[in-house]
């Protein structure tokens, strides 16, 4: 399809811009030249609101008609049906044979209709289904994960190498144990010292560290050049139990670089939401953050259950955002219901952190996995699986050079006193060698404190009282003018950065783009990073110029919305950069069809037809997909699976599925790309209550549950805002941030929403944003 | 095809068919389905199909399966309409056929509670723009697949769904902003030839 009109000419009624919208046709990234295409019609979208509002209508009309397709039932051929298609397969050397009788498929079909129908409902075709998962994971992967981490570091440290990561670990004598056992491909798989515990398996037990793979799966060992030795890693929880596995893969024979110079306050990953920045920006179809389409890259479908049979594989999605909780929570505390489509089930679950306490060894990514029966429908069972980074040890912190930019307009005081209060928090972290400068952005361009030694704390505190709005912010003047402080006091080897508070709904002036963007990239390439915190805008909404100021490389956007998310975000910027502790990481799940007869990841869609062709899943020669993971980052996701009827499962495995980690230690450009690493686990087929799972285990489930709750989801099964309240205070723990009890007053607060009983289907309240 | 294949072979066959029927039974039921209305002719439909499948060569499709199979399922579909003389409707007619049958306000008060009720808003479409709505959004084949499979342009294509979300969505709206009005909307069941 060549375009018949050219961009500039379109008008929202041209098919084209439908084409456009939905990226395909002329825009289809299989059609040779769609790339030209695409960038001429991006400009043309760029300069008319009225192309981009008419865009995201379409999509959002789109997603709908998909989502309602996908309800319709799916029926599946008889059995009489198949087989008289086989036998004929054997033999297809005569003329077609009659087709079978009528009868027959009644009766199969009548079995079907209630199983396809009620488990299969959101499913378009099993193939594309697995397509689907493996473009999200792409598309994932290609997102950085954090801005933080995406930075030219003139002064990073020198990259020598020193021992071998598994030499510098303590070579304990279960860890040789385990090495030892590892023959052959070398792949060995941890279990925590309980797992002597494990029950009696109804047919064989599982051999950890078995050479061979059972079903399939062996291109990542046999290909891996050289043994990976993976740890049997201490148990990450004292109370672990059969169902919970660890697995963490080491890297013999390779090195890390030495930039271990994380805090471990790391290993609790930052709670501001970083807004979905970079994602946004690969996303070519979105020129410019504009609210009307804001939904448009988002798929609001929930991704269905795929056969086992035909799709065994899943790649774990390695980059959620964390956006959608606190736009539920926003919605909630005004007193209404989300829009189901502000509501993903992903970025609920990975606002919270499930932290068993990690083996602080030498293995860069652990990963865990806990079964037991799915709350929401017993006979199911939901899987969580957990990938964590190791955080890093503390070392001494380099000296911090930091400039901060106030460009809060008048009237918002409320925000003011966050600011101040979490700078407050902020120099009680700085020392004799850090320096702290205050500069307010507006007319003026007022400097309040010149850059002052963290010993002064009185001459800090002074400043930040001092600290007031005047007049309406500009921006640029204000950036270069904190630009040129930081490098007064720059020192190699030290953190320069600059931090600019901003209104959420600040936004630059049109004609200063540019170079608002040049001097930010100008800036990152000699050290000075900036960090740009959004508040009291609403996450990810992106009608302030926050995240797209951010958007040029080393810039990176936190919203904020709370004093405890503003002290939190300023805490954060002491830290240095993330130390990516794993490049190319890549988790996939492997469900055995002899045990799952379905399995789905409960996850919004995300849509990317680019990803569509992408090859899926590990690589085990470490290509350039998968994503990197920072010290102590960690991810979560959860499946839920149904299982295969006893009657059909062979004695054959008796794993529920196996769980493959591939990942290879960062590399620097100059060198080889590494030999990837993998691991493998796996997971047996142990039934247990969801009553018997860990604290961990049933908060993640809630906080799903919850989710499933509010889209009113087709895959709720029986469940209702009792039980996900039994769950999360279940599994509230320790909770010393006070983040899960905020989620059990969210939990009620939707609860008295919708209007309470467990039968209530619709919302009662108003539902916002619904066309 | 000869008898002469080795054994392997044939089992090779059999393997890649059970394969195929298991990949895209569904996706090509729902499909025959929505061409036929109901369920046992579809069923008809896409047993043929896959016994047309077996004799075609593996490795010449390889790749092309899935378009190859729609296209069948298609072509079976429009012979059996000719020889039972069935034809759908010119959308034409049909679309006189619409204006003239206005819901009663009971009705379009359902529709319009059921916000979801998208395909029942298709069910009212023209037969060609409902096909390549099902094509794109429920097979997720691209312009230029369901161009091949259903023999117009890639710019056919890409103005069929175009119009089609257009009309959706002036429907949509008609029912949201003037709830007591009469609708253009007569939900149709989501056949395509018959009726």
């Amino acid at each position: 399809m060549k375009p018949s009109s050219s961009p500039a000419d379109w008008t929202p009624d041209s098919p084209e811009l439908t084409a456009f919208a939905l990226k395909d046709g002329p825009f289809d990234p299989a059609v040779p030249g769609w790339a030209e295409r695409r960038a001429e019609a991006e400009q043309a979208v760029a300069r008319s609101a009225a192309l981009r509002a008419e865009i995201g209508e379409i999509r959002r009309l789109s997603d709908d008609v998909e989502t309602d397709l996908a309800r319709e039932p799916i029926h599946r051929l008889g059995s009489d049906r198949r087989e008289s298609v086989l036998a004929y397969a054997r033999n297809p050397g005569r003329g077609l044979p009659r087709r079978s009788s009528e009868g027959s498929t009644t009766e199969a079909r009548s079995g079907g209709d209630s199983t396809w129908a009620r488990f299969w409902s959101g499913l378009t075709r099993p193939a594309m289904g697995f397509g689907l998962a493996a473009a999200t994971a792409l598309s994932i992967a290609l997102a950085l994960w954090s801005p933080w981490s995406s930075v030219p570091r003139p002064a990073a440290p020198s990259q020598s190498r020193p021992a071998a990561v598994s030499n510098a670990a303590p070579a304990t004598p279960e860890r040789i144990a385990e090495s030892a056992q590892a023959e052959g491909a070398g792949v060995a798989v941890g279990l925590p010292a309980s797992a002597s515990a494990l029950p009696p398996q109804p047919s064989e037990e599982p051999v950890r560290g078995e050479p061979q793979l059972r079903w399939g799966l062996q291109r990542a060992a046999s290909a891996s050049p050289e043994p990976a030795s993976v740890a049997a890693g201490s148990p990450p929880d004292p109370t672990s139990d059969p169902a919970l596995l660890v697995a963490a893969v080491s890297s013999a024979g390779s090195s890390v670089p030495p930039r271990a110079v994380t805090d471990a306050a790391l290993a609790n990953p930052a709670r501001a939401k970083v807004a979905a920045l970079p994602a946004a920006k690969l996303d070519h179809s979105d020129p410019a953050p504009q609210p009307v389409v804001r939904r448009e890259a988002r798929s609001t479908r929930e991704i269905p259950f795929q056969s086992a049979a035909t799709s065994p594989r899943s790649t774990v999605p390695l980059n959620p955002g964390k956006d959608s909780y606190p736009r539920v929570r926003k919605a909630l505390e005004e007193g209404e219901l989300p829009s189901p489509d502000a509501v993903r089930l992903e970025e609920l679950l990975n606002y919270f952190s499930y932290t068993p306490p990690l083996n602080a060894g030498a293995d860069p990514v652990t990963a865990h996995v806990e079964v037991a029966d799915a709350p929401w429908s017993p006979d199911h069972r939901l899987v969580k699986i957990g990938v964590q980074a190791r955080p890093q040890p503390p070392v001494v912190r380099p000296p911090a050079n930091l400039v901060v930019l106030v460009g809060l307009r008048p009237g918002s005081s409320a925000r003011l006193a966050w600011a101040q209060r979490s700078l407050q928090t902020l120099i009680e972290s700085l020392g004799s060698r850090d320096s702290l400068a205050l500069l307010l952005d507006g007319p003026r361009n007022r400097l309040v404190l010149p850059p002052t030694s963290g010993a002064d704390r009185a001459g800090l505190l002074r400043g930040i009282s001092s600290l007031s709005a005047e007049g309406a912010p500009v921006g640029l003047d204000g950036l270069r003018k904190a630009y040129a402080l930081a490098a007064q006091k720059a020192r190699p080897g030290g953190i320069h950065r600059v931090i600019w508070i901003l209104d959420g709904e600040f936004s630059a002036e049109p004609g200063t783009r540019d170079a608002l963007a040049a001097l930010i990239r100008e800036q990152t390439e000699w050290g000075v990073l900036l960090s740009v915190l959004g508040f009291g805008s609403e996450p990810g909404s992106g009608p302030g110029a926050g995240p797209w100021v951010a958007a040029a490389p080393g810039g990176a956007y936190a919203s904020v919305d709370s004093a405890a998310e503003a002290r939190e975000a300023m805490q954060r910027e002491l830290r240095p950069a993330p130390t990516g502790v794993a490049d190319g990481v890549e988790v996939e799940v492997r469900f055995n069809p002899d045990r799952v007869d379905q399995w789905r990841l409960l996850s919004q869609e995300t849509r990317d037809p680019a990803a569509k062709s992408a090859p899926s899943a590990v690589d085990p020669r470490g290509s350039a997909t998968g994503a990197r993971m920072e010290a102590g980052q960690s991810v979560t996701a959860l499946y839920e699976l149904i299982p295969a009827r006893s009657a059909t499962a062979p004695a054959g495995s008796s794993d529920l599925l196996q769980l493959q980690v591939g990942y290879r230690p960062p590399s620097d450009a100059a060198r080889q790309p590494p030999p990837s690493r993998s691991l493998r686990v796996d997971v047996p087929d142990v039934r247990r209550s969801a009553d018997a799972a860990t604290a961990d285990y049933k908060f993640a489930a809630a906080v799903v549950g919850y989710g499933l709750l509010l889209r009113d989801s087709p895959y709720k099964g029986d469940l209702t805002w009792e039980k996900v309240l039994t769950l999360a205070e279940e599994g509230q723990g320790p909770d010393p941030e006070g983040y899960r009890a905020e989620f059990l007053s969210l939990v009620r607060r939707a609860r008295s929403l919708q209007g309470a009983g467990p039968g209530a289907e619709r919302p009662a309240a108003p539902v916002k944003s619904r066309p | 095809m000869t008898p002469s294949h080795s054994s392997s072979q044939t089992e090779e066959r059999v393997e890649w068919i059970r394969a195929s029927m298991e990949r895209h039974e569904a996706e090509l039921l729902r499909y025959a389905l929505s061409l036929v209305g109901d369920l046992a002719s579809a069923e008809d439909l896409v047993q043929d199909a896959f016994f047309k499948l077996c004799k075609q060569d593996a490795a010449a499709l390889r790749g092309r399966v899935v378009p190859w199979l729609f296209t069948v399922v298609r072509n079976q579909a429009l012979d059996r309409h000719r020889r039972e003389s069935r034809w759908p409707r010119a959308s034409e007619s049909e679309a006189a056929d619409l204006a003239g049958g206005a819901p009663s306000p009971a009705a379009s008060a359902q529709v319009r509670d059921d916000v979801r009720n998208l395909v029942a808003l298709m069910g009212a479409l023209p037969p060609h723009q409902r096909e390549v709505v099902r094509l794109k959004f429920q097979n997720q084949l691209s312009y230029r697949e369901i161009a091949q499979l259903t023999r117009l342009t890639e710019t056919n294509v890409g103005f069929l769904l175009h119009t089609a979300l257009k009309t959706l969505r002036a429907r949509l709206e008609h029912l949201d902003g003037r709830p007591s009005g009469p609708s253009p909307l007569r939900p149709h069941p989501p056949t395509r030839f018959s009726s």
